[in-house]
């Protein structure tokens, strides 16, 4: 049972990411920012921090070792995710949402590198078509164009893209040494760390907290963002029980839990790519758990 | 010869300046029907106002209002029509400063033609000068331009090019547009322009339910519509119904295990201690000689339109006022936060009283005294026209019919009703602020006026269906099909409403995803985006 623990982890992964997918539209329709969001995610982060530490009995590693590790991994998330912020500012989301999906390759090949991962053939196929699932369930649709400004958004992109790669890499480097728990407590306050960082990014969150109905709108927006914290902590369970190769590929077909319960709820019939993309995820996650 | 020039000059000098032709603003007209519907469409370009009206019973109306300031000093009125080719009267009315119809002597203009036709009216009092009239006493401040057909039919007219021309007093049409400016605490009210109006459906005669009164929308069978009437056979056979929103399916038919006193005047939904209930105010006293009030309440029931009948155990709760007069009233909202509710008295000037009253479960049958909470002092700035023998002055925000509070306890809603004069009828709007109580921002806050309340003859029901939607509908004749009306906050139509989902698409934006319909761009939880 336990070689099996890792899919059940990141199936609860895959699936509370993609109901939060579901009520991202929530951020757009209250006009809250993304640098608010951010702040917001980082706060429930602390919940699921405090959570963890219940469950590991309150042991926290705050070793030198354990706090460089942990610290990589929630700076690079974090970091990330801001750097995203500004990277959008500058170019196109239709080309940097499908390009960052792509992280899920530099986790895989650090981790058959620098860890040694191996594949069987099946998982190796698995790997392949849920790289593609992927990228077809991050194909942006209807765009009427972004603009686009200088250069600087691909550069940016790539190190979105290496940060969230490595952070998987590191994600199951420091579950060999270090427990799961104390991983994500590290991750959750790098996050929190990072919120002067978005608070200074722009002066919309001032103005957002400034607002009368912030309060109600906040709130609405970190109990979605719970479930974001949710799936980051399962995450780091699949990562300490499984191969970086599998878990990592798996945990970007969230969103074909999404459009799988707009097609059930909405009965909105998904794109022909949509289609095609969760055909191969289902494959994908077949190929890679066997 | 000389003085003779001089003198003509100064004479038509004298003319010019007492002489004034103000420019009516059609763009400002109000729909208006005492029997049916209309619904206008201005064209800016051509200055052309569209009329498509329908009535339902023959010698009713149904046409336009332009809000006015004042008609003091009107010589004439000009404007230009075309009919549609049928064989329909069109009758130009207007109302003078006591409250009574004139009309030219010259009566009626026929739409029979679809060229355009001019036509230049004198004042004439006419035919219903008398007092019996009940359109109070204060400057009447519309305009109409009515088709009132006999038999009942419907058709289309436009007008263009619509002048009153003054002996030289102060201009006549009213310069805050649509609706006449109401104040408070001397200062104009603000617009509410967040809300869009759609008419999404209408009372069906299938649902049987005479002259509704109030309106509660179900949290229990979200969906819903419950509505009570304002006259049946009700001492003896009490009901509420709930439809679908369309107004055509019938949900439930509520009878009662007991029969308690009659002149039930509005309802609302609220949740006390988790628990969903439904209340009905039993406090109509039109002619102030009844002077025991009640406020109704039961568990609200589960909606099945396949098993509609439903009989529920109801209680009451005795109230009276603490003044201990009679009071007419035809208001009541619950607010979750407080578990209060709050009643409006509805008067004739600006003096609608608000009164509040704690949610309670034991009060047995003794007899509340209702706390007080503050005057709706919002008036106009109109000046207080008089009419020998009328008691009515209508100074402002008068007749409170109606009232809610959002499920969220944040909006208040306060409705009233003019039934003829469509200015004269607004829903106001109050945002509560912090963890202030519902009496504070009633006494304390400016409400708005939402900008796009459609007049209703009868117009005596309010309720949130969310804290974003509401409905409102009238007790006109059943037999006239009211029409439901939702008016929803920018950027929060419900998903039920689109079209079938083959329609809608899935589309990512920005790496959410989101559902493309004819209407526009929706979150996947149903929230209009774009």
């Amino acid at each position: 049972m336990k070689d099996r623990l890792w899919l059940l982890f990141i199936l609860i992964t895959v699936v509370t990411w993609g109901v939060w997918g579901a009520f991202s539209g929530y951020q757009i329709q209250n006009g809250i920012p993304d640098t608010v969001v951010y702040i917001l995610w980082a706060l429930s982060m602390i919940p699921c921090a405090i959570v963890a530490l219940i469950i590991n009995k309150g042991k926290f590693l705050c070793d030198a070792k354990s706090a460089l590790l942990g610290c990589t991994v929630g700076l690079l998330g974090a970091g990330g995710q801001l750097v995203l912020f500004k990277a959008l500012t500058l170019g196109p989301s239709y080309i940097i949402y499908p390009f960052i999906s792509m992280s899920p390759v530099i986790v895989i090949t650090l981790a058959a590198i620098f860890l040694k991962e191996k594949a069987t053939r099946w998982q190796v196929a698995g790997i392949v078509v849920a790289l593609i699932a992927i990228l077809l369930l991050s194909l942006e649709t209807g765009q009427e164009g972004s603009p686009v400004s200088g250069w600087l958004w691909i550069l940016l992109a790539i190190l979105v893209l290496f940060a969230w790669g490595i952070q998987g890499f590191f994600m199951k480097f420091a579950n060999n040494s270090m427990d799961a728990e104390s991983i994500f407590v590290w991750m959750a306050l790098s996050g929190l760390v990072l919120i002067p960082v978005a608070w200074y990014m722009s002066p919309d969150a001032a103005t957002f907290f400034a607002a009368q109905t912030s309060a109600n709108t906040s709130l609405g927006c970190f109990g979605i963002q719970i479930l974001n914290s949710i799936g980051a902590l399962t995450l780091v369970y699949a990562y300490r029980y499984g191969k970086a190769v599998i878990v990592s590929p798996m945990e970007g077909l969230s969103p074909m839990v999404t459009v799988l319960l707009s097609l059930i709820i909405l009965s909105v019939i998904p794109n022909p790519l949509q289609i095609a993309g969760i055909c191969c995820a289902a494959f994908a996650m077949y190929a890679l758990s066997k | 010869m000389k003085k003779l020039f001089l003198l003509s000059a100064a004479i038509v000098a004298a003319i010019s300046i007492n002489a004034a032709v103000v420019d009516v603003d059609l763009s400002k007209a109000k729909s208006y029907s005492s029997a049916g519907s209309s619904s206008l469409a201005y064209d800016e370009a051509s200055g052309e106002l569209t009329v498509n009206w329908t009535v339902t019973t023959g010698w009713e109306v149904s046409g336009i209002q332009i809000p006015l300031r004042s008609l003091t000093g009107v010589t004439a009125l000009q404007f230009e029509f075309q009919g549609d080719g049928s064989a329909t009267d069109f009758l130009h009315w207007f109302t003078d400063e006591q409250g009574s119809y004139w009309w030219d002597d010259n009566g009626w203009y026929s739409l029979a033609s679809s060229e355009w036709q001019s036509a230049s009216l004198t004042p004439y009092k006419g035919l219903w000068c008398e007092p019996s009239y009940d359109f109070g006493d204060s400057p009447i401040l519309a305009l109409y331009l009515v088709a009132n057909p006999e038999p009942a039919s419907s058709g289309t007219f436009k007008v263009r090019n619509v002048r009153i021309v003054t002996s030289g007093d102060d201009p006549i049409v009213n310069p805050e547009g649509q609706s006449l400016p109401l104040t408070y605490n001397g200062e104009v009210l603000p617009i509410n322009t967040e809300f869009t109006r759609t008419m999404i459906g209408q009372i069906g005669a299938n649902i049987a339910i005479p002259e509704v009164s109030g309106i509660a929308c179900s949290r229990v069978t979200p969906g819903y519509i419950w509505m009570h009437s304002d006259e049946t056979d009700a001492n003896t056979n009490p009901f509420i119904v709930a439809t679908d929103e369309t107004g055509s399916i019938l949900g439930a038919r509520v009878s009662f295990d007991h029969v308690y006193r009659w002149d039930w005047e509005d309802m609302c939904g609220g949740v006390y201690n988790g628990t969903n209930y439904l209340f009905i105010g039993g406090f109509g006293d039109n002619n102030h000689t009844d002077g025991e009030y009640c406020i109704i309440y039961f568990e609200e029931p589960a909606i099945d339109p396949a098993n509609p009948n439903i009989q529920v155990n109801a209680h009451r709760i005795k109230f009276q006022y603490p003044d201990h007069q009679k009071h007419n009233c035809e208001s009541m909202m619950y607010d979750n936060v407080e578990q209060m509710l709050y009643i409006v008295t509805k008067v004739y000037d600006n003096v609608n009283t608000v009164y509040s009253l704690p949610f309670r479960l034991d009060y047995g049958d003794t007899q509340q005294t209702l706390t007080r909470v503050c005057d709706l002092g919002v008036t106009t700035d109109i000046g207080e026209g008089e009419y020998s023998g009328s008691i009515h002055r209508y100074k402002g925000f008068h007749l409170a019919t109606a009232a809610d509070i959002s499920p969220d306890g944040k909006y208040i809603l306060i409705k009233n009703h003019n039934n003829y004069v469509a200015i004269y009828s607004w829903v106001l709007y109050w945002e509560r602020v912090g963890n202030e109580s519902i009496s504070e921002t009633l006494k304390n806050r400016q409400p708005k006026v939402i900008d796009c309340y459609e007049y209703e003859w009868q117009g005596e029901a309010i309720a949130w269906k969310d804290n974003n939607t509401f409905y409102t509908t009238s007790d006109s004749d059943i037999a006239s099909e009211p029409p439901i009306y939702k008016y929803t906050r920018e950027g929060y139509e419900s998903i039920t409403t689109l079209p079938a989902a083959t329609e809608n698409r899935l589309e990512m934006h920005h790496n959410i995803l989101y559902v493309r319909t004819p209407n526009g761009l929706f979150s996947l939880t149903g929230q209009k985006i774009q």
